[in-house]
């Protein structure tokens, strides 16, 4: 799995959104994985590997640095609602909302604020670049899961991104 | 079928996992739909700035914790004994393979020695040699004469590969092309044996570790040399990508 170690940080840095638990998540990810080799059964050890990373984030250090449990959430009803809601204004290509976040610290934070179930479903498909097939089984939760969490993510990051400072706001707000 | 329909399609045709009646459904409706059309770009958009976010890279003391510990787990039926029992013995074998396996390498010696983040580099190779595979991306200057081949890349990348002939040794120099792998803007060099493609991938790096990896079939070998480091992959048997690294360090 050492091909894996910066995905699997990347991952726990990704949930977790602290450097050092991230370090500690991927150091017993892999001491587990190592142990556990034996059981991979052939096929990419990527998803396999990520998924133990998931695991051990979840069992053990499913808290924020504040020590708050985070739990699996729902994304409450403000997503933004359809992609064919979001109509732009005439004077507001979707180019121009979402150049906006081509600073990269504004784009992780918006991510970084999505609820941790669709926070990882985004960063395995696009900073991972995972199937949904593969998605599916790091975060064991059927495919169709995968697009319908995929969708909202994407919706509520863009609704995000054509109002920032509601999006701010709503930072605070959690 | 109606937009709301359509637009469940846009993510999965974005994430290329729609079928090719569905995707070429929705490129029809999409042409004919501004609405569908604008919300196709929003998501286009979008993805371009999330894949512009970080990628956390573990940093170097985590990685070297991780190796401590790994060979610390190890370490116990690795460690010599006196009078080991048989058992002990079997174990310390097996051990060692699943240490071997586990590390993703096809011999276990020597990893420890700088072979650091190799993997992701052979990820990113191997991706780019098969991605080479592909008709029409193999090669962008096609010539079997190296005072070609190495000019092409002038103007191209900021450093001059090293190109050499070893049509004597019965690898045929066919080209070259620019890649981008591991983050690096590599000069690939293209050499043909039989019907076997090995691309050498070429990019300035002062001491990058040897390695050796197979994945799926493709064997690659890496090493570094005057200031470059090498990666040379190919679904080649690996007696004679072996001789091809011999011979072009050699040359």
């Amino acid at each position: 799995m050492l091909p894996h170690l910066d995905a699997g940080y990347n991952l726990a840095r990704w949930l977790c959104r602290d450097s050092d638990l991230a370090q500690d998540i991927v150091q017993e990810a892999t001491l587990r994985a190592f142990r556990f080799f034996a059981s991979h059964r052939g096929g990419d050890a990527r998803p396999w590997y990520l998924r133990i990373v998931r695991n051990t984030f979840i069992s053990g250090h499913a808290r924020d640095g504040s020590g708050t449990v985070i739990l699996m959430s729902v994304l409450e009803g403000e997503d933004g609602g359809s992609l064919l809601e979001q109509v732009a204004s005439p004077d507001d290509d979707p180019e121009t909302a979402l150049a906006r976040l081509q600073d990269r610290g504004m784009m992780d934070r918006l991510i970084e604020r999505l609820p941790v179930d669709y926070r990882e479903v985004i960063v395995l498909r696009e900073l991972e670049e995972l199937s949904y097939k593969e998605i599916a089984e790091v975060a064991q939760i059927p495919i169709g899961t995968v697009m319908s969490r995929l969708a909202r993510a994407r919706r509520q990051l863009i609704a995000w991104a054509r109002e920032p400072q509601a999006a701010v706001e709503a930072r605070r707000d959690l | 079928m109606t937009c709301d329909e359509m637009e469940a399609l846009l993510g999965p045709a974005l994430d290329g996992e729609l079928d090719a009646a569905h995707l070429a459904e929705l490129d029809r409706h999409v042409a004919g739909c501004p609405a569908c059309t604008a919300a196709r770009e929003r998501l286009d958009a979008l993805r371009r700035s999330v894949r512009g976010a970080s990628y956390h890279r573990l940093p170097a003391q985590g990685r070297a914790a991780i190796m401590a510990q790994l060979a610390t787990a190890a370490g116990p039926d690795l460690r010599p004994s006196s009078s080991p029992p048989r058992r002990t013995l079997q174990r310390r074998g097996a051990l060692a393979a699943s240490l071997a396996l586990a590390l993703g390498l096809s011999s276990g010696a020597g990893f420890l020695a700088g072979r650091r983040s190799g993997g992701d580099a052979m990820e990113s190779v191997l991706a780019a040699h098969v991605r080479g595979l592909q008709p029409g991306h193999a090669i962008d200057v096609v010539s079997a004469d190296g005072h070609t081949v190495k000019p092409w890349f002038d103007g191209k990348v900021d450093f001059s590969p090293p190109v050499k002939d070893l049509g004597d040794a019965g690898f045929a120099l066919i080209g070259g092309r620019l890649d981008y792998v591991d983050r690096h803007v590599a000069a690939v060099i293209v050499y043909r044996r039989r019907q076997h493609q090995i691309d050498l991938f070429v990019w300035p790096e002062a001491s990058a570790g040897a390695a050796t990896a197979t994945i799926d079939g493709y064997h690659s070998r890496s090493w570094s040399q005057d200031g470059f480091s090498f990666w040379a992959v190919s679904d080649l048997n690996e007696s004679e990508l072996d001789e091809f690294v011999r011979r072009w360090r050699a040359a």
